[in-house]
């Protein structure tokens, strides 16, 4: 480790020396919401171009509600193999949380299904900065053999959509097995409601009202994200929920002032089907661009292309932050804000899991791990 | 004629067929108003020097030179960059111009350059630094050039370069090799101080440790303009560091704050007994810091594990470095 790398490994890429001990190593989440105190995404002047707050109703629902999953269920599953495996990995890693259904158990004949890759960047599909195009490949696939009637595939680049889904590789993919691209446009996007009344900053909050990227849910019946995981100069790692940053329209960029608060409250917003985790290019420094080979390890630290499946977008961001970047979850800010954001929606019923603790799951028996 | 605003400038569509010029401006508008700023200007036709197109031709059968060229400033670097812009805020980056060479008989092959201008030959040489692999091929090309997984890196004077094909033909290494070439020598060389050299210890030092940290070191926000390189001692691996300060007075204020951090987020676990010299050790977080004020410098060693070590070779150190 170089020196930086060496002062970043103490807090784990989430928080500067200064900040993680000016609170304490036990307070660090706190000191993640701290840090950013006082951005509030919240537009109450329409300065963003948000419509005014009596016109803004839309509201994301909840993808998972309608799937059937018994608690005693896998909530997540890793599959392990090797680049020319990938679809055996694919169907693994799914399979493993629905042994007897697979993919039938999230997707149901005639749904409309959107599956959001990252495709964040005009790079080659090695450098592991967007979504590897053959895991994508064996998750649509998966989809139609299920009973999909149509498959949607989306992103928001910051950058020239066109270049990224072409030199991604996921506009060839996306063709040849049927299913359709949407760029954006401003005509796809709407004001959701992320949460009601003003963020509070104290409590790592960050949206109220934002412009999302609505078109590819405007027909949607189920969701799937499809993030690759990588490392993350501003928050440590891009994973599932900072997936649903591609989502988001407005001036985003601002975003990178509150991160740990944005990460979290995407995960709150979006309550996905299925979430599937790409780790067989693993960036591991040098994120989110990298441009290098040699920041991309495959399978991360377990060495092996890695694919993992899960119910539990929370835990599952835990579960890869420890096993394919080898980073310790603990000091994740967004994690635990992630977690406490979904856990007041659980207990008041709502159907969904955001457990930050995956070794819990370990314990429960609700991991599986395949190698093919 | 249609006449529409988008971006910074007005545009215009012209013709005899008001139909076709109405469908025209309204496609033409959709798509400008859609594409990132600086892009935006690039398309519309910024200023000629803006256009000037700092791409050279690689003489190779099949490529095109990047007809466009995208440039970002340090408030739009995000839109390219995005999380990574940070990165580069941090050392200081003044622009980015981007190309495309495009292989005019396969579309899925392209090589894309990043020139981005640090500014500074240092805050270059510390981008560089920070993103450079431990291990990678050294090609003759810039300073500390390398080339890994077929793509090119290279900085000169105050520029960082990154050639990356993104096809995975053997044979476009070769021209990104060429292009980083020619473009190398279209680079001014305006030369590095390396004083920091000069004033580490040079003994069991590891050179391709040696790195520039423009702000922030070690997680404190008053330590700016940090060189560092790690060594390899008989009590293990430290990490030794220097700033050269204004003058003393400045050196002397810097001392004091990095003690205060030490009982602030710490605790101060030795002093120096010679009051006339200027050592301190704090412990924080576990990581042993001995940090040292001399003359116009600021140094010391910081993360250590080991105090004794630490130590020992801070005061080596501080004994060894002579005034110039």
């Amino acid at each position: 480790l170089t020196l930086v790398e060496g002062r970043r490994a103490l807090s784990d890429k989430t928080l500067t020396r200064r900040e993680l001990l000016s609170r304490g190593a036990g307070a660090v989440v706190a000191a993640g919401a701290a840090a950013a105190g006082g951005y509030l995404l919240y537009d109450p002047v329409g300065d963003a171009g948000l419509p005014k707050p009596s016109e803004a109703k839309l509201r994301l629902p909840n993808y998972f509600a309608g799937v059937d999953f018994p608690a005693s269920s896998p909530r997540i599953s890793v599959a392990t193999g090797s680049e020319d495996r990938m679809e055996q990995m694919v169907r693994a890693a799914v399979g493993g949380l629905a042994p007897s259904d697979g993919m039938r158990r999230f997707i149901a004949r005639d749904d409309v299904v959107l599956i959001k890759p990252n495709v964040g960047f005009d790079r080659a599909p090695q450098l592991g900065a967007t979504t590897n195009p053959e895991v994508l490949r064996w998750v649509l696939r998966m989809c139609t053999e299920a009973g999909a009637r149509k498959l949607i595939v989306a992103d928001n680049p910051i950058e020239s959509p066109e270049a990224c889904f072409a030199k991604s590789k996921i506009r060839d993919v996306a063709a040849v097995e049927g299913a359709k691209i949407l760029l954006p446009s401003s005509a796809r996007f709407e004001t959701l409601v992320i949460r009601e009344g003003t963020p509070d900053p104290s409590k790592g909050e960050a949206l109220g009202r934002w412009p999302v990227f609505y078109g590819p849910l405007v027909e949607a019946t189920k969701v799937i994200g499809l993030a690759p995981i990588k490392d993350h100069n501003l928050c440590s790692a891009s994973m599932n929920m900072k997936n649903w940053y591609g989502l988001l329209g407005g001036r985003r960029n601002q975003f990178h002032q509150a991160i740990h608060h944005i990460v979290s409250d995407l995960g709150l917003m979006m309550s996905p089907t299925l979430t599937i985790a790409d780790g067989t290019r693993v960036m591991m420094k040098n994120g989110p661009t990298g441009g290098r080979l040699s920041d991309v390890k495959p399978g991360g630290e377990l060495g092996r292309p890695t694919v993992v499946a899960s119910v539990d977008p929370v835990a599952c961001d835990a579960w890869c932050y420890r096993h394919l970047l080898g980073r310790d979850p603990a000091k994740l800010a967004y994690l635990e804000l992630a977690h406490k954001k979904i856990h007041a929606e659980a207990v008041q019923g709502v159907n969904r899991f955001g457990e930050r603790d995956w070794q819990k799951y370990d314990r429960q028996g609700l991991i599986v791990t395949t190698s093919v | 004629m249609a006449v529409f605003p988008a971006g910074r400038f007005v545009h215009g569509v012209f013709g005899s067929d008001s139909d076709r010029v109405t469908t025209v401006a309204m496609i033409a508008y959709a798509e400008i108003a859609s594409l990132p700023e600086a892009l935006a200007d690039t398309y519309a036709g910024a200023d000629e020097a803006e256009l000037e197109n700092p791409f050279p031709d690689p003489g190779v059968e099949n490529w095109r030179v990047p007809g466009e060229v995208s440039r970002y400033t340090p408030d739009t670097l995000y839109q390219k960059i995005n999380g990574r812009a940070d990165a580069f805020l941090q050392f200081h980056v003044v622009g980015l111009a981007l190309g495309t060479y495009y292989h005019q008989s396969d579309s899925n092959r392209f090589i894309d350059v990043y020139w981005y201008d640090m500014g500074e030959p240092v805050n270059a040489f510390g981008m560089y630094r920070a993103e450079a692999p431990p291990e990678s091929t050294t090609v003759s090309i810039g300073a500390d050039g390398y080339e890994t997984g077929g793509a090119v890196f290279f900085r000169k004077g105050a520029s960082y370069v990154q050639v990356l094909p993104v096809g995975l033909e053997e044979d476009d290494t070769g021209v990104a090799l060429k292009i980083a070439e020619l473009l190398a020598a279209r680079i001014e060389d305006s030369g590095e101080d390396k004083w920091a050299l000069g004033v580490l210890p040079q003994q069991r030092r590891i050179d391709s440790s040696f790195e520039y940290i423009a702000q922030n070191a070690f997680g404190l926000a008053f330590l700016t303009e940090i060189f560092a390189a790690e060594y390899d001692l008989d009590e293990g691996r430290l990490t030794l560091f220097i700033h050269r300060a204004k003058d003393t007075a400045d050196s002397g204020a810097l001392f004091a704050q990095y003690g205060e951090s030490f009982g602030k987020y710490g605790r101060v676990i030795w002093r120096d007994p010679d009051e006339s010299r200027l050592i301190v050790a704090g412990e924080v977080a576990g990581m042993i810091d001995v940090v040292f004020a001399k003359g116009r410098y600021l140094g010391g060693v910081a993360g250590a594990e080991d105090v004794e070590a630490a130590k020992k070779a801070a005061t080596a150190f501080y004994d060894g470095l002579t005034m110039p």
